[in-house]
């Protein structure tokens, strides 16, 4: 199969910290090894990056956001003294990782710069995960707050039991993408649940956060950082590893008013042009692809995506995920990494990561035979939705 | 009044544009913004209406009627104030005024058990004073009969 032009970037070089639940390290120490390794990767150090990118933006209430301790923004590494002369920088405000990825993109192609590292670092801040204080609720949250509906979990929830409802979806049914996940992330060092099992047991028997969702259904919050170095293809052909190609990127553009409901079409008509726009410029489609990393902060996004970018047919995504369609040895490997669901919460940052290794065949026994073409999609199709389709260099 | 369980609920901050919503909810009526232009309902308010663009827009009572849209019971709530209410049940119900005109609501009966809570049943708005009187927020009760209920 020939693959038509890419944008003409490329992933050259990705790397992970470790990946701990809480720390008593501070995040600036998982960022510089994370980055560092990614640099090792292709073959380059801190003083080849003249680029920056992330979303550093942490995802629970009460941080601290200070550099270096709970976040780590462009300029965390703009005043460290081992970078390069930083040329240009971008601090990603919606779309997750692939949103700064993109951003990178378009810098690499108008040449403000020559190689970006970009990464996603995320901490678990002590004591009971996002249960703060309340101050006075303004915006379009002030009409759900006082009912108590104030988090993306919840939201999730409304739209979920909307979607079962509708399509007839039985609750053993979503134990497949939590069990699937883990037995992946049993195969993966960088998972924080490499070394413990879920059965389709332990998923039923799981305490309920908000009905339906249970705590399988949410990802699990880590301490880890990840990274890729992004440069022209030309560039990486120079470098150390087999360079992947960035066939496709888009973001997610059509929220349907009001998105403050989260309503179930708007999730799935949501993510629809995006990945139309993903087909469109990569002149690939669904069954051109050799594995789906799909964003599952929490699960049901992933029964979305498959809708939304045409794996399947409205109301059908949990019956595809059945009989082992998205296993390692299936039509569709999902989430061969294991998932933000059992590798970690990283924003979609560990599903471009797999995508890379994947696609260079570095993916120790989750390896997928022949994978030529992998799709990324990051983020809810509602909320910052992002994604992009990667291929082997021709 | 209050239910039995009476935490302490995160306070909306209106500004100009939603302080009507408010207002007429502590006057005990629901009231939705309108487009006196082409007379489509929206909420939340934008300052102009979306549909036509138009900016005759205001506050119009709505009938409170509507049917469950959707709904969650939530046993681990991401505000501390509201751990003493754990389990409670929120809802969206989509009003009876225009299809996919959505709002979110309490439910009225606290002992409400999943079983009851059919995707698409009616459900009929009454005012809920919290926060030891000084906060109205719209409530709904459902509109199916079950042995014992008041």
């Amino acid at each position: 199969m020939t693959w038509p032009d890419s944008c003409g970037v490329a992933i050259a070089g990705v790397g992970f910290s470790e990946i701990h639940r809480r720390s008593q390290r501070s995040l600036g120490a998982y960022a510089v090894a994370a980055c560092r390794a990614a640099l090792a990767d292709c073959g380059l150090t801190f003083a080849d990056i003249d680029g920056l990118a992330t979303y550093p933006t942490a995802p629970f209430s009460g941080a601290a956001n200070l550099d270096g301790e709970d976040v780590i923004t462009p300029e965390f590494f703009l005043s460290h003294k081992q970078t390069g002369e930083i040329s240009w920088y971008s601090q990603a405000g919606a779309g997750l990782v692939v949103a700064a990825v993109r951003d990178a993109v378009n810098a690499l192609l108008a040449g403000a710069c020559r190689y970006v590292l970009v990464w996603r670092a995320m901490y678990v801040p002590p004591g009971v995960y996002g249960r703060g204080a309340s101050g006075p609720v303004n915006g379009d949250a002030q009409f759900s707050a006082p009912h108590g509906l104030m988090s993306p979990l919840q939201w999730h929830a409304l739209a979920y039991q909307r979607y079962r409802h509708r399509y007839g979806m039985y609750r053993e049914a979503m134990a497949t993408l939590a069990v699937n996940s883990r037995r992946n992330a049993n195969l993966n060092t960088h998972a924080i649940f490499a070394d413990r099992a879920l059965s389709v047991e332990d998923y039923l028997s799981a305490r309920i956060i908000s009905d339906p969702l249970c705590l399988y259904d949410c990802d699990v919050p880590v301490t880890a950082c990840a990274a890729i170095v992004l440069t022209t293809a030309e560039r990486a052909r120079h470098l150390r590893q087999p360079s992947v190609q960035i066939a496709a990127i888009a973001h997610q553009s059509v929220v349907r008013p009001p998105k403050l409901h989260y309503a179930l079409h708007d999730h799935i008509e949501s993510g629809a042009p995006l990945a139309q726009a993903l087909w469109r410029q990569s002149g690939l489609g669904p069954a051109d692809m050799s594995v789906a990393q799909l964003y599952d902060g929490f699960s049901p996004s992933v029964l979305y995506w498959l809708e939304a970018a045409g794996f399947c047919d409205r109301g059908e995504a949990w019956s595809y995920i059945q009989d082992g369609r998205i296993a390692l040895t299936g039509d569709l490997p999902v989430n061969t990494f294991g998932g933000s669901l059992s590798q970690g919460r990283l924003h979609g940052m560990g599903h471009l990561v797999e995508a890379v290794l994947q696609l260079r065949g570095d993916a120790g026994a989750r390896q997928i035979r022949d994978a030529n073409a992998v799709c990324v999609l990051d983020g809810s199709p509602l909320l910052r939705g992002a994604g992009l389709v990667l291929t082997k260099e021709t | 009044m209050d239910s039995p369980k009476s935490p302490s609920r995160p306070v909306p901050l209106p500004s100009p544009l939603t302080q009507p919503f408010w207002d007429e909810l502590e006057a005990g009526r629901l009231a939705i913004h309108r487009c006196r232009s082409c007379g489509r309902y929206q909420h939340p308010p934008r300052g102009i209406c979306m549909n036509c663009g138009s900016d005759d827009v205001g506050f119009e009572p709505v009938s409170g009627r509507g049917t469950l849209w959707s709904w969650t019971i939530i046993y681990h709530p991401v505000v501390g104030t509201l751990n003493a209410a754990v389990p409670y049940a929120s809802l969206i119900v989509e009003l009876a005024e225009q299809a996919g005109l959505l709002l979110a609501g309490d439910l009225i009966d606290v002992d409400a058990t999943p079983d009851m809570l059919q995707i698409g049943v009616n459900v009929e708005f009454t005012p809920l004073v919290v926060n030891n009187g000084s906060l109205t927020i719209p409530r709904f009760a459902l509109s199916v009969s079950r042995e014992g209920a008041t």
